[in-house]
């Protein structure tokens, strides 16, 4: 792969990535529009103790994603474990955060999913792309 | 290089790099409700319209330090850059002088989610974006100009996202948070740029300290 697409690629993935952290930080009790519920999880956990979910795990899925990133600017095979350790953690962290609000869906983390499913599927059809 | 266009590029984009740090400390601690209304929005225009300005007379050096072949994208930048600093100015000057000031300022004047000069606001961001992605041409990949590269154009990748904070048909607070790669973009853009205009004015002789 020309060098100059590996940074694009880099660049989308490591703003993939920011975009985690203020959720994982402190951001989500800021948001007002979230219900405090799951839609895949329902009532099962919900308010502080979802909160205490759904925090980390976006504070890992964009520690995780920025390091891929960076993996992937330069060059280095560990893109493959950390793309796809990154694309799980973002699932799961849609799924946790999600409220089943469908105007929601954007902002509560719904293009995040789909790059995340996507980077698991690069692993798979590109595992060679950055060499 | 001109010593002048050295100078002019260093303190412009170490000015606007200052102003994009005030913007995003400021815009922090707002979000954990250390500074609140109307603090809180005098300091974030007034941080935002301090980026401006100088953002346009940094552009100006670059396309003056630019080689002969490569004016195109740094006049295209200025294009933008002109378009940028026009929207957000007329903006902020409304917000600062017509809306902040009053109990109940007309309406229309109001940037709320949505209304015209939110929408102004947006114009301003993707321009600036796109002034940074076609001034990004300019530099080479040689070492001492990847990085500033990279980051112009990373600055430019940021209008996909500015445009779905803004334009996205409900409004959220977590919506916001989709620009959050800006505050690294935008002050890490303009900070490559006062050293890069650094080095190219030490070769001058011209010593910015």
């Amino acid at each position: 792969m020309v060098t100059w697409l590996r940074y694009l690629i880099a660049i989308v993935v490591a703003f993939h990535g920011f975009i985690y952290i203020p959720y994982g930080l402190a951001a989500i009790s800021k948001i007002k529009e979230w219900k405090g519920s799951s839609w895949i999880l329902g009532n099962i956990i919900s308010g502080e103790r979802l909160m205490s979910i759904v925090k980390p795990l976006h504070l890992i899925t964009g520690i995780v994603t920025i390091s891929c990133a960076i993996a992937i600017g330069f060059a280095s095979d560990l893109w493959r474990p950390l793309a796809i350790a990154a694309g799980i953690f973002g699932i799961a962290a849609f799924a946790s955060f999600w409220d089943g609000q469908e105007q929601q869906v954007v902002p509560e983390g719904g293009i995040g999913a789909f790059i995340s499913l996507f980077l698991i599927l690069s692993v798979v059809v590109f595992p060679q792309a950055f060499r | 290089m001109n010593k002048n266009i050295a100078k002019l590029g260093y303190y412009s984009s170490l000015v606007a790099f200052l102003a994009a740090g005030g913007y995003c400390i400021v815009q922090i601690l707002q979000v954990i409700d250390v500074i609140h209304y109307p603090l809180d929005s005098i300091l974030i225009l007034g941080f935002s319209q301090c980026i401006a300005p100088p953002f346009l007379l940094a552009i100006l050096a670059l396309h003056y330090r630019a080689p002969n072949e490569r004016k195109i994208w740094s006049h295209a930048a200025i294009i933008f850059a002109v378009m940028y600093v026009t929207y957000v100015t007329l903006n902020y000057a409304v917000q600062l002088g017509a809306v902040l000031p009053y109990a109940n300022p007309n309406p229309v004047l109001d940037q709320t989610p949505h209304s015209l000069f939110w929408t102004v606001d947006a114009l301003g961001y993707i321009c600036m974006g796109i002034s940074t992605f076609f001034a990004s041409f300019v530099f080479s990949t040689t070492e001492s100009e990847k990085w500033v590269k990279w980051f112009f154009v990373a600055n430019g990748f940021v209008v996909p996202l500015i445009s779905i904070v803004y334009f996205y048909p409900h409004y959220s607070t977590a919506l916001l948070l989709l620009g959050i790669p800006w505050s690294i973009t935008a002050p890490g853009s303009m900070l490559l740029l006062a050293i890069f205009f650094m080095k190219q004015s030490q070769k001058q002789g011209w010593n910015a300290s």
